[in-house]
């Protein structure tokens, strides 16, 4: 097992890892990142407005950047039926 | 160390009044007390216990491994029987893990197949507790299908404060836990990582704070509103059964 940080980049609001998480391989460590970065954006979607963005970069022991997942989201409303986008 | 049998004494009496010959009949079963250390597995999948293990100190886990990845289905406090399912299942379809380092007792199938033959009304409180642990499941089925990370989160604090304090466990702000952000996300269907985005978020809401064992809140109301908590799932009022 190795100790991994993973930093949270929520619409350009960094967020550092406050703290370590244990995977057996680098791989698994990446893999965690592309698990979180779908989960936190299919939640945030509906309550955080019509674009967003989603960034989280791991980093290993030393701290050093060894992967970055990104996710973008976009919404518009279209014609003329609903007059906005409502926020929860 | 306070007797080993009291957890799962306190556990029942919540829930029906034991007589004083019920309660020595829980004090003489057989106890042999065991420790582990967080992370050990208590019992083993597939395995036929031929014991059912109590938890006595600390909580465990019974955990289904996917090939993708671990599953905590229930989470066990002191008093629960663990593996009381083993008494009839016979070969155990999930493991129990340690989630800290713990004191189990374990007590021979056939003197727990006696003490419900002997003490019939001992027997369907036993018999009461795996059905509970049903609504657990149950519970915890439609929190983790339907609830945002930050309801199932709270959830979960929510049922664990509300077990833990009857067992005397829990003080009314908060409670010890010494679950990692990978075990909370084993046991939530998270990844760890947003659980740790879940736990910041919950604090930034003044909700909660979790810090290393410690979990804290300022009204235990509010938080069981946010999450929509209501426990009658864990069955805690007092009636014939």
């Amino acid at each position: 097992m190795a100790s991994y940080l993973f930093d949270v980049d929520e619409d350009g609001a960094s967020q550092p890892a406050e703290q370590s998480l244990d995977f057996p391989t680098s791989q698994a460590a990446c893999s965690e990142a592309v698990r979180a970065l779908s989960e936190i954006m299919a939640e945030t979607l509906l309550s955080d407005g019509p674009s967003r963005y989603l960034a989280i970069t791991v980093r290993d022991g030393v701290g050093a950047a060894i992967f970055r997942a990104t996710l973008r989201y976009d919404a518009q409303v279209l014609g003329s039926q609903l007059t906005g986008t409502e926020r929860d | 160390m306070r007797e080993p049998i009291q957890p799962l004494v306190a556990a029942l009496s919540v829930r029906d009044d034991l007589s004083g010959e019920e309660v020595r009949a829980l004090h003489d079963l057989p106890i042999h007390l065991r420790n582990f250390k967080r992370g050990e597995e208590i019992v083993g999948d597939h395995t036929r216990p031929g014991r059912s293990s109590l938890v006595i100190e600390g909580t465990c886990g019974r955990v289904v491994q996917a090939r993708e990845g671990r599953q905590i289905t229930a989470v066990h406090v002191p008093g629960d029987f663990v593996d009381l399912h083993s008494l009839l299942l016979k070969v155990m379809d999930h493991s129990v893990v340690a989630l800290s380092d713990c004191v189990v007792g374990s007590v021979p199938h056939g003197h727990v197949a006696s003490l419900c033959e002997r003490h019939p009304h001992l027997g369907r409180l036993l018999w009461l507790s795996t059905v509970i642990d049903g609504a657990i499941q149950r519970s915890t089925i439609a929190n983790i299908g339907r609830r945002s990370a930050l309801q199932r989160l709270a959830h979960l604090v929510c049922e664990l404060h509300t077990r833990l304090g009857v067992i005397g466990l829990a003080s009314p702000n908060g409670f010890s836990c010494s679950f990692t952000q990978t075990d909370l996300g084993d046991i939530l269907g998270l990844s760890a990582v947003h659980v740790n985005r879940t736990i910041r978020d919950l604090r930034a809401r003044n909700l909660l704070s979790w810090s290393g064992n410690q979990v804290l809140f300022s009204s235990f109301e509010t938080l069981a509103a946010f999450a929509d908590f209501d426990p009658t799932y864990l069955n805690l009022h007092k009636e014939p059964r």
